[in-house]
């Protein structure tokens, strides 16, 4: 070790000298707080069901106005939507929908095998969910947004990773972004038997839990 | 990597798996300064830093139910925000690994750096000026101990790519000091 190496490890602690501000925090737990969805159910009387209708027709009407805008922006895909579909080809060359996937509880995990928390989830956590429930109506649809073929082609093979893998190989400006309002790496929708959206990014035990609960399936 | 954890930390992580706020904020408080200057140092710029620690802490919220060993937290949360600082870098399109080093013009004699009393805030300064991608291995190897295979693994280049670029990164950085 020469004296440069020596005079850095020495000044390890001298290395952090940015601070976060109040800001950070606040930001950090209103996100938290934003990831709990506990809607209250109030009994209303009759003029408020009135009102909620109008407020609720209004709203819509604006909203959908504001889609026709923008067609490609889906600004925050809700649970209950409908997850518009998608057909992209496998490393094979074939085309796989999602709306292939009807009757089952898809996945729909979207990565890159740069990503390395993307290729950890996939490891630990979503293959062994996978192994056990793929033949009791569960499946995972992998959306990758690789550039390079070779390099998604062997994440995938050296993790061996054997669900649905899928991707339009155009990187960072693939629609996908925007069309599923996908911000970072890894992101996931976990779609019900209709192919409507029950969660956004699961993790592994909601996602267990949401398949022991909704897949009859005993050991 | 060695990280110790006291007893004390166990207990608020497992508040914060209980859902405890007041656990959080403590939990945030010990580390998130130290994590930002994880993510600065490789990105080089303090608004896609916080950018990052923001990601990273809702990240370590989220999984924090599914570490199964408390001890090794520091290393966890450290690997997280490296990783989710990795991925911020690749969607702003910096580049890792440099590819088109020009060799320099003279050789720094080996003996040079000896004598040279290197002043932190020069060095610091230096650093800064780095490239990103001989930034990156830099800090990984020297600040934030990681080793080769680490470095190799996180960058997802091979080891022997890291080792060059970390050994063409040092003699960059003494040319930055030897100019000023």
């Amino acid at each position: 070790m020469d004296n440069l190496e020596k005079h850095i490890k020495n000044h390890r602690d001298d290395f952090n000298y940015i601070e976060t501000d109040a800001k950070d925090w606040e930001t950090i737990q209103q996100q938290l707080a934003d990831k709990k969805p506990t809607p209250k159910v109030v009994p209303m009387n009759w003029w408020k069901s009135i009102a909620a209708v109008f407020v609720l027709g209004l709203s819509c009407y604006f909203f959908f106005n504001k889609v026709e805008k923008t067609p490609d922006l889906m600004v925050g895909l809700e649970e209950q939507m409908h997850f518009p579909d998608i057909a992209l080809k496998n490393p094979n060359g074939d085309e796989i929908s999602v709306s292939d996937l009807k009757g089952k509880i898809v996945l729909v995990d979207f990565w890159a095998s740069y990503c390395m928390m993307c290729t950890e989830d996939h490891c630990y956590y979503f293959k062994p969910i996978y192994n056990d429930y793929k033949d009791h109506g569960f499946e995972i649809y992998s959306i990758s947004v690789d550039e390079n073929v070779k390099n998604w082609r062997q994440a995938i093979e050296k993790d061996s990773l054997n669900w649905i893998h899928v991707s339009d190989l155009m990187g960072q400006e693939s629609p996908v972004f925007s069309k599923y309002a996908v911000e970072n790496l890894p992101t996931n929708y976990l779609l019900n038997e209709e192919g409507k959206i029950i969660a956004r990014n699961v993790d592994a035990s909601d996602l267990e839990e949401t398949l022991s609960t909704l897949l009859a399936y005993k050991e | 990597m060695e990280h110790t954890i006291t007893v004390s930390e166990i207990d608020i992580i497992n508040q914060c798996i209980a859902g405890d706020q007041q656990a959080q904020y403590q939990l945030y408080a010990r580390y998130a300064d130290a994590m930002l200057n994880v993510a600065y140092r490789i990105l080089g710029n303090r608004e896609d830093a916080k950018d990052v620690l923001q990601e990273s802490f809702l990240k370590v919220f989220r999984e924090l139910k599914n570490l199964k060993n408390k001890q090794g937290f520091a290393a966890w949360i450290k690997r997280i925000v490296v990783n989710t600082t990795i991925n911020q870098a690749k969607k702003k399109g910096l580049k890792l690994v440099e590819l088109d080093y020009q060799e320099p013009k003279w050789e720094l004699d080996p003996d040079d750096s000896e004598q040279i009393d290197f002043k932190f805030n020069q060095v610091k300064k230096a650093l800064m000026e780095l490239p990103n991608g001989y930034r990156t291995v830099l800090t990984l190897y020297l600040i934030d101990g990681f080793d080769h295979e680490e470095i190799a693994q996180i960058l997802n280049i091979s080891k022997s790519t890291s080792l060059t670029q970390y050994s063409r990164g040092k003699r960059r950085l003494k040319e930055i000091l030897s100019e000023t």
